[in-house]
């Protein structure tokens, strides 16, 4: 009898905690609902990282003395060093949406890192067939690079990344632009919302 | 003085200590004369969450030219209306001339921190030429 008690309270506890665990729903991928990580870059991080380092570009004049309008921008390559892997393109799809739509430049699809074989190809037939060689191909580079820093307190984790983001004028090659943008995390460990 | 008040002024001098240390505020110095040429715009503040207004206040609004003379700079100053610290989510909407929402232009959620009584600009620069006006939305954070 005792046994059957225990079990009908057992099998109720978990029915009630069943009840409790919150289901998985939809959120707004850059709003406050998302998970923050400690010891990773996140999906909002890419997102606040680019808004800020692009808001900054369209403030300077790097473009305004450009040979063609828009300037021509080949991706040399943004690395990743941190400890943590992650596909760059989470940063420079954010980065060659915002540059496209801003009507300031277009990226390279026949140099850099987001070159195209089929655009590279058919941009050689067309030089082929006019007998006319283009020597410059783009007007600008994009380079940059994802660092970090950790430290701890206690039970408290910080990580700070560090988003450095140049644009290097290729006919002097010099700086255009040039900035970076901190983003800081404090917690002992990851939690939802922020 | 009695103990009881000597008690009470022990007690007093503590929890300004404690409350000195709880928070941090902002003092500013600045030129009497300030040589740039401010023009503030017109705001309209409308409030929906009366909480959040009451901590971070939009106080002056500038719209200017980028750097490269063409695209639309803003700049809202807000301001930390408390003396604990604030932290707050904006971000920043886009229209086209005819006041249509710009899809795919509207600013990432960027998050502001503010000492206690500090202001702050937030700037923004319009993502394409085609944006003509704004609205920057203001969303409470869970902590702070």
């Amino acid at each position: 009898m005792k046994k059957s008690v225990a079990l009908t309270a057992l099998t109720a506890a978990a029915a009630l905690l069943a009840g409790c665990s919150e289901s998985t729903k939809y959120v707004d991928s850059q709003g406050p609902d998302t998970v923050v990580s400690i010891d990773k870059v996140d999906i909002q991080d890419f997102a606040a990282a680019a808004d800020s380092l692009l808001t900054s570009l369209y403030d300077s004049p790097a473009f305004l003395n450009s040979p063609r309008k828009p300037a021509i921008i080949a991706v040399s390559g943004i690395s990743n060093e941190t400890s943590t892997q992650f596909d760059i393109n989470m940063l420079l799809g954010k980065i060659k949406k915002s540059i496209t739509r801003s009507g300031k430049a277009e990226i390279s699809a026949v140099v850099g890192t987001t070159q195209d074989a089929l655009t590279k190809e058919a941009k050689a037939a067309q030089e082929f067939e006019s007998g006319k060689t283009s020597n410059n191909s783009h007007d600008f580079t994009l380079v940059g690079k994802i660092l970090e820093s950790k430290t701890k307190a206690g039970s408290t984790k910080q990580t700070t990344y560090i988003f450095q983001l140049s644009v290097i004028r290729v006919a002097t090659g010099t700086e255009a632009w040039s900035d970076e943008k901190l983003i800081t995390k404090q917690g002992s460990k990851s939690s939802v919302g922020w | 003085m009695n103990t009881q008040h000597r008690f009470s002024a022990v007690l007093l001098a503590a929890a300004a200590f404690a409350s000195a240390g709880c928070s941090s505020t902002v003092n500013t110095v600045e030129s009497a004369n300030p040589s740039a040429q401010v023009t503030p715009e017109q705001m309209k503040h409308i409030t929906s969450d009366s909480s959040l207004d009451s901590i971070v206040k939009p106080i002056f609004l500038n719209i200017g030219k980028a750097d490269d003379g063409e695209s639309l700079k803003v700049q809202l100053t807000v301001k930390n209306t408390k003396q604990g610290k604030a932290r707050v989510h904006y971000r920043v909407e886009w229209k086209d001339a005819q006041g249509l929402a710009l899809s795919g232009y509207t600013s990432t959620l960027q998050t502001i921190h503010l000492l206690g009584a500090e202001e702050k600009p937030i700037i923004t620069i319009a993502p394409s030429p085609r944006a003509k006006d704004f609205r920057f939305v203001f969303i409470s954070s869970e902590s702070e």
